[in-house]
C-alpha cells in the first residue's frame, strides 16, 4: 500500500500545454465543462470514500473499543468496567465470562495494561476522568486515591463486608483499612516473600540444613562457593521491578524481628538511629555483596521471571523471592525442578507480605445504585464469597475465584480457610510444602503500612525508582562508599528528605 | 486570460484545501491542544497529591526546575548520552553511506540488511539487546569471558558507565540505518561531473571527498544532525526496555527521566514544566545547528 | 613498477578493504539478529546455560505465536503460568499494525501532499512556522500529553480503538510529511503549472501530469518513513490500548517481555514475528525505495 494514490502520468498522448491550438482552446471549454463535472464527481466520490472509511472504521472501533456511557441506561446489561494488570489474564477472562453468563443484568467488561505501567495508566486514567468502576489496586494506590476522589472505601456502601475481616489472615488486614478503620474492598490475593534453597546444590556443599541464621547463610554461600563452582553468587534475592521494598523489609524483618520500621507510628524517621534495624540490614547486605561478593549485584534488577529461571536453572543456592513464583521456580521444564525447597526466613523467621485489594470508585458511586450494586455483586464474586449462582453469601457461599486463583496459578490469599481446602493443599504439595507455607503464613508483617502516606512513594519511589531507593542500591552495588559511616549519613539525609516533604505535605 | 486563469485557481484550489481540512483537523487537535495542555499546567499548581491546590502558579514550577530531584542528575546522563550517541550514530552512518555507495558484488543484499535494525521496534530490539547483556547468560558475557578480557561474567548493567556504553551502543545499532539511508540518498545524488572535474583538477581521493562530497551533502547532514539530535533527545522506548534508568538513575536520560518523575512524584505542573524546557533547549539547539552551518532559510537545490 | 600496475594494485587493495568493512558491517547489523533467533528456536528451560547454547531444538515459539490456543494446550505443561497470554494477541497485533501503518502511509500521502500543495500554491509564506511546528510536536516529551490524549481520546469515545492509535500517529507524521513536501514544491518551478492551466488543464490533471512525478521522491520518501513511525510507535500504542482490538506489535512485543513470568525464548520469537512486516515491504519495494530517494528526494 506503500503507493502514491494519484499515480505518477508520464508521456501521456494528451497534446502537452506548449502545442495548443485556438481550436483546441475552444475545445477545451467544453472540456472544462466536463472537467468542472469530473470535478464534482470526484468530489463526491473521495466524500463517499472518506464517509465509508470513517464509518467502516467507527463501526470496527466500537466493535472491540471501549464505548461507554456515563449513565446507567434501562435497556440492556448494567456495563461495569474492570481494570486489571496482565497477569493470568485468560483466567480471569474465564472468570469473568462466567460471572457474565450468570449474571445478565450486568456486562463486566475487561481491560488491562502491563504490570510495569499499571500505576502509571491508572493515574492518567483517573486524572483524564476515565471511567472505570472497580479495579486491581495496592495499599500505597489507595492512600493516594481516596483523598484525590478516585476511589471510596466500600464498606461506606456495603457495610457488610466487615464480615470479612474475621477469615482474613491477621498480618494482612491492615492493608485493607483507610485511616478511618474502613475496609476498602475484598482481596484479589495475598502473599509474602518465601525464603528458598536448593536441596542439591547444599548437599553436594556438605551441607544439610537450610542456613537459619544470617551468619550461617554468609557462611554457607562460602563453602558453597568453594565446594560447588558452577554456583558463582549462591544467593540472590527479588529486589528488581516492584520487588525492591517488599524484600528490603523482608531482610529487616528477618535480622531483627517483626517490630522493625522506618518509622514510628507518628511518622517520624526512626531510620537514622545508629546501630538501628535499618543500619544492620543495610550493612549486611552492602557486605554480601561487596565484601563476601557471595549476593550477586545484578539482584537489582531482578525481577520475577529472573528470579524464578535463574534459580530453577540452577545459578543461585538461595532464593528469596515471592511465594507465587516458587511453582515455576520448581516445576518442569526448570533444570532444578523437585530440588528447590522452602524453609522459614532466617533470623527471627519473619517474612513480609503485601496484599493487593480491589477498590471500587467514585464513578462507579457516581453511576447511581444499580451500578454500585452491580459492582458489589462482581467483587464479591472475585474477592469473596458466593453462592453457586455467584450471588455474595458470606454465610454459605465459597471463596470462587480466590481459591482458583490459589489451585491454578499457586498465588496466595488472605483468607485463613483456603488454606484447610483440600484443591488448595493438592495443588500446593504439587511444588512444596504447605504446612511450610502455613507457618510462614502465620509469622508475616505487611509491610505496607510503614510510612504509609501519600508521600511515601515520593520518598521512596514505591514501585519503582525514588531517593530512598536509589541511595540504598548505590549503597548495595558499591557505587558509594560504605563504610558504617557513609551509610549512616546516607540514612540522615533521607530522614531530611523525609522531613521535608512531611512539612510540605501538612 | 489572466481572469481565467485566477477563476480556475480559485475553484480548483478552494476544493483541494477542502479536502485536506480533515488533516489539518487531526493535526490540530492532537498537537495544538496538548501542546496549549503542558503550557497551561506548567503554570498551573497541579499535583495529585495536593488536589486542593490549584491555581496560577507563575513561575513556581520552572523556578524549582533545577532543584528537582533528579533532574540534573538527568541532564548530565542526557549530555553524555546525546553526544556520544550522536557521533556514533553519524559515524556509522556515514561510513555506511559511503560503503554502500560503492559498486560490488553483493552491495544490494547489503543494502537491505542495513534496513533490517531499522524494521525492528525499538523496544523490541532492545529486548534483543538486553538478553545479550543478560548478566548470568549473556553472549556478551561469554564472548569478553572467551577473549579473556573479563575474569567472569559481570552484570554490566549495574555499573553505571557500562551501562550507559551498553545503552548507547543498543541504540545506535537501531539507530543508524535512517542516517545511513538519507545520506546514501544523497551521495547517490552527487552529479558525476563534479567528480570528474575534481579529477581532471587533480584532486585525490580525500580532497575529491571534501570539496565534492562533502559540500553537496552538507544540506543532508543538517537534517541529519538535527534529526539524530532530536532522536537522541527524546529516545524512551530503549531505555524503557533495557535499563529502565539504572542503576540507580545513571541511565535516566531525559524523557525517560520525567516520565518518572510524574508517575512518582505526581507533580503535573512540575512535569510540564520540565518538558517545556527540554523542548525549548532542543529548539534553541537547532537553530544552533542551522546557523553554525550556515543555511539560512532551508534552501534546497533547485535542479 | 608500471603506472597501470600501480594502479591495478591500488583498486585491489580497495576492493579488498571494501570487502571487509561489508562483513564487519553485515556482521554487526545481524549478529544480535541471529542470536535471537537462535535463542528463539530453543525450549526455554535450556535457554540458561553457560556457555550459551546454540544448536536449535523446538519451534513451539513460532507455534504459540501463530496459534496460541492449540499450541499451548500441546506444547505447556503449566499452560498458564509459564506462558504470557498476551502472546496469544501476535496475529491480531500483527494485523492491527499493518492497517494502521497503511492507512497512516495513505494518509499522508494524499492529505499530506494536498495539504502542502495549498500551502505552497496560497503563497503561504510559512517556511520557517510550518518547520517549527513539526518539530515542537517531536521534541515535546510524551509524558507532557498523555493527559490532554487521554482526554481528547475519551471524549470521542475512542478508547481502545486502533482508530486512536491511527490519529495520534497521523498527527506525529503529518506535520513532517507536509513540510518535507511543502520545501520540495518550491523546486517544481511553477511557470509549468501556470500555462498548464492557463491552457485549461484541471488542477487535478495538473497535480497528476506535472507535479507529481517532480515530487515523486518526496513521496516516496514521506510513505516509508510514516509506515516505519507507525509501526515502531510504542509509547502511544501502549498507552491508549487495552485489549487486543487494538494492540500494536510493540506494544504486544512489550508486554511477553514484561509479564511475570516472560520466557525469553518466546520474547525472541516474537521479536523476530514482529520484523517481518516492515521487512518484506523493504524487500518488495527495495528499488524503489533506493531510487526514489536517490533522485533528489534529499538535496
Amino acid at each position: 500500500m506503500a503507493k502514491p494514490k494519484k499515480k505518477v502520468a508520464e508521456n501521456k498522448s494528451e497534446t502537452s500545454p506548449e502545442t495548443k491550438t485556438f481550436q483546441d482552446r475552444l475545445d477545451q471549454r467544453i472540456s472544462r465543462r466536463q472537467a468542472i463535472s469530473r470535478m464534482g464527481a470526484a468530489a463526491i466520490g473521495i466524500g463517499a470514500v472518506a464517509a465509508a472509511a470513517a464509518g467502516g472504521y467507527y463501526y470496527v472501533s466500537t466493535q472491540g473499543g471501549q464505548q461507554r456511557t456515563t449513565t446507567t441506561s434501562s435497556a440492556g446489561p448494567i456495563r461495569i468496567d474492570f481494570f486489571i494488570w496482565q497477569y493470568g489474564v485468560q483466567m480471569v477472562q474465564d472468570n469473568v465470562a462466567r460471572y457474565n453468563a450468570a449474571h445478565p443484568e450486568s456486562n463486566v467488561v475487561l481491560s488491562s495494561v502491563p504490570q510495569e505501567t499499571y500505576g502509571d495508566d491508572v493515574i492518567s486514567r483517573f486524572s483524564s476522568a476515565v471511567p472505570t468502576d472497580i479495579l486491581y489496586s495496592d495499599v500505597n494506590y489507595q492512600i493516594l486515591f481516596e483523598p484525590a476522589g478516585w476511589i471510596a472505601p466500600a464498606q461506606d456502601y456495603f457495610p457488610e463486608i466487615t464480615k470479612y475481616k474475621a477469615d482474613i489472615t491477621p498480618g494482612y488486614l491492615p492493608g485493607f483499612l483507610n485511616k478511618a478503620g474502613k475496609m476498602y474492598g475484598l482481596s484479589y490475593y495475598g502473599d509474602y516473600t518465601c525464603y528458598l534453597y536448593n536441596s542439591r546444590i547444599l548437599s553436594q556443599a556438605g551441607i544439610t540444613a537450610p542456613a537459619q541464621t544470617w551468619d550461617d547463610v554468609i557462611t554457607h554461600a562460602q563453602q558453597i562457593q568453594q565446594k560447588v563452582p558452577s554456583v558463582k553468587f549462591p544467593l540472590a534475592a527479588f529486589f528488581g521491578s516492584y520487588g525492591f521494598w517488599q524484600t528490603f523489609y523482608n531482610f529487616m524483618q528477618g535480622i531483627n524481628g517483626p517490630n522493625a520500621a522506618f518509622f514510628d507510628k507518628d511518622l517520624n524517621p526512626i531510620f537514622d538511629t545508629p546501630g538501628g534495624p535499618v543500619f544492620k540490614t543495610i550493612r549486611w547486605l552492602v557486605d554480601a555483596i561487596n565484601k563476601y561478593k557471595v549476593m550477586t549485584p545484578d539482584t537489582v534488577n531482578y525481577d520475577d521471571p529472573t528470579c524464578a529461571n535463574t534459580m530453577g536453572a540452577g545459578t543461585h543456592a538461595y532464593m528469596w523471592e515471592p511465594r507465587y513464583d516458587f511453582i515455576g521456580t520448581n516445576t518442569s521444564p526448570q533444570k532444578e525442578a523437585g530440588n528447590i525447597k522452602q524453609a522459614l526466613n532466617p533470623g527471627s523467621g519473619y517474612a513480609s507480605c503485601w496484599m493487593r485489594p480491589y477498590n471500587m470508585t467514585t464513578s462507579n458511586v457516581k453511576r447511581g445504585k444499580d451500578a454500585m450494586q452491580a459492582q458489589w455483586s462482581f467483587q464479591q464474586y472475585f474477592g469473596g464469597k458466593t453462592d453457586d449462582k455467584f450471588n455474595g453469601d458470606y454465610a454459605n457461599g465459597a471463596y470462587r475465584v480466590a481459591k482458583r486463583i490459589a489451585t491454578d496459578l499457586a498465588v496466595g490469599f488472605v483468607y485463613d480457610p483456603l488454606w484447610s481446602d483440600p484443591d488448595v493443599v493438592k495443588a500446593y504439595n504439587s511444588f512444596g510444602d504447605i504446612n511450610i507455607m502455613k507457618d510462614q503464613a502465620q509469622k508475616i508483617v505487611l509491610h505496607q503500612t510503614d510510612g504509609l502516606t501519600k508521600y511515601w512513594t515520593k520518598w521512596s519511589g514505591g514501585f519503582v525508582q525514588g531517593p530512598a531507593r536509589t541511595t540504598i542500591t548505590a549503597l548495595m552495588l558499591g557505587q558509594k562508599p560504605n563504610t558504617d559511616n557513609d551509610i549512616m549519613n546516607a540514612l540522615a539525609d533521607l530522614a531530611k528528605q523525609w522531613n521535608d516533604l512531611k512539612a510540605s505535605s501538612g | 486570460m489572466v481572469s481565467a486563469s485566477r477563476r480556475l485557481r480559485g475553484r480548483g484550489a478552494l476544493f483541494i484545501f477542502l479536502t485536506t481540512l480533515p488533516a489539518l483537523a487531526i493535526i490540530t487537535i492532537f498537537t495544538l491542544y496538548p501542546i496549549a495542555f503542558a503550557l497551561w499546567s506548567s503554570f498551573s499548581f497541579y499535583d495529585l497529591t495536593n488536589p486542593e491546590k490549584t491555581g496560577f502558579a507563575g513561575i513556581t514550577n520552572y523556578a524549582g526546575a533545577l532543584q528537582t530531584t533528579g533532574f540534573q542528575h538527568s541532564v548530565e546522563a542526557s549530555v553524555v548520552f546525546v553526544i556520544a550517541s550522536f557521533f556514533l550514530v553519524v559515524g556509522l552512518a556515514l561510513g555506511s553511506a559511503l560503503l554502500l555507495n560503492e559498486k560490488f558484488k553483493g552491495v544490494k543484499y547489503l543494502q537491505v540488511i542495513v534496513l533490517l535494525p531499522w524494521a525492528i521496534p525499538f523496544v523490541v530490539a532492545g529486548l534483543m539487546w538486553r538478553w545479550i547483556y543478560d548478566s548470568n547468560y549473556g553472549i556478551l558475557n561469554f564472548a569478553l569471558q572467551s577473549l579473556g578480557v573479563i575474569p567472569s561474567y559481570q552484570a554490566w548493567l549495574t555499573q553505571p558507565n557500562p551501562a550507559m556504553a551498553l545503552l548507547i551502543v543498543a541504540y545506535a545499532w537501531s539507530e543508524f540505518p535512517v542516517s545511513t539511508l538519507l545520506i546514501l540518498a544523497g551521495l547517490q545524488s552527487v552529479p558525476k561531473e563534479l567528480y570528474e572535474a575534481a579529477v581532471v583538477d587533480g584532486a585525490r581521493a580525500f580532497a575529491r571527498f571534501r570539496r565534492v562530497t562533502l559540500v553537496w551533502l552538507k544540506p543532508v547532514l543538517l537534517i541529519v544532525f538535527v534529526y539524530e539530535t532530536l532522536r537522541a533527545i527524546t529516545v524512551f522506548d530503549s531505555i524503557y526496555v533495557i535499563t529502565k534508568g539504572q542503576p540507580a538513575d545513571a541511565t535516566a536520560i531525559i524523557s525517560y527521566y520525567i516520565y518518572r518523575y510524574l508517575f512518582t512524584f505526581y507533580d503535573v505542573g512540575r512535569a510540564s514544566a520540565l518538558s517545556i524546557i527540554v523542548l525549548v533547549v532542543s529548539g534553541v539547539l537547532i537553530y544552533a545547528y542551522f546557523k553554525f552551518l550556515r543555511i539560512g532559510s532551508l534552501e534546497l537545490r533547485a535542479r | 613498477m608500471g603506472e597501470s600496475e600501480r594502479v591495478k594494485r591500488g583498486v585491489r587493495t580497495r576492493t579488498i578493504f571494501l570487502y571487509l568493512f561489508a562483513v564487519l558491517l553485515a556482521l554487526w547489523v545481524l549478529f544480535p539478529i541471529v542470536w535471537t533467533v537462535l535463542t528463539s528456536l530453543r525450549i526455554e528451560a535450556e535457554v540458561r546455560t553457560v556457555p550459551p547454547s546454540v544448536t536449535p531444538t523446538t519451534i513451539n515459539n513460532y507455534w504459540l505465536l501463530v496459534d496460541f490456543a492449540h499450541a499451548s494446550k500441546l506444547f505447556v505443561t503449566s499452560a498458564i503460568y509459564f506462558v504470557p497470554t498476551i502472546a496469544a494477541e501476535m496475529p491480531d497485533a500483527l494485523r492491527n499494525s499493518t492497517i494502521i501503518g497503511a492507512a497512516i502511509v495513505a494518509i499522508n500521502l494524499t492529505a499530506g501532499s494536498l495539504a502542502a500543495y495549498t500551502f505552497s500554491r496560497l503563497k503561504f509564506r510559512g517556511r520557517w512556522p510550518l518547520f517549527l511546528y513539526a518539530i515542537a510536536s517531536r521534541l515535546l516529551p510524551g509524558v507532557a500529553v498523555i493527559i490532554p490524549f487521554y482526554v481528547i481520546i475519551r471524549t470521542f469515545g475512542l478508547l481502545d480503538t486502533t482508530l486512536a492509535v491511527f490519529l495520534i500517529h497521523a498527527a506525529y507524521t503529518l506535520p513532517f510529511s507536509i513540510w518535507v513536501l511543502y520545501t520540495y514544491l518550491f523546486t517544481v518551478p511553477t511557470d509549468i503549472e501556470e500555462s498548464a492551466l492557463v491552457d485549461g488543464y484541471s488542477r487535478f490533471e495538473t497535480l497528476r501530469k506535472v507535479v507529481f512525478p517532480v515530487i515523486w521522491p518526496g513521496l516516496v520518501a514521506v510513505a516509508i518513513f510514516s509506515f516505519m513511525f507507525s509501526y515502531n510507535e510504542f509509547f502511544f500504542a501502549q498507552l491508549l490500548t487495552t485489549t487486543a482490538a487494538s494492540h500494536t506489535v510493540p506494544v504486544v512485543v512489550a508486554g511477553i517481555g514484561g509479564e511475570l513470568t516472560t520466557p525469553i525464548s518466546l520474547v525472541a520469537a516474537s521479536g523476530i514475528v514482529a520484523m517481518i512486516p516492515p521487512v518484506v515491504i523493504f524487500v518488495i519495494f527495495r528499488r524503489r525505495i533506493m531510487s526514489g530517494l536517490a533522485s533528489g528526494a534529499v538535496k
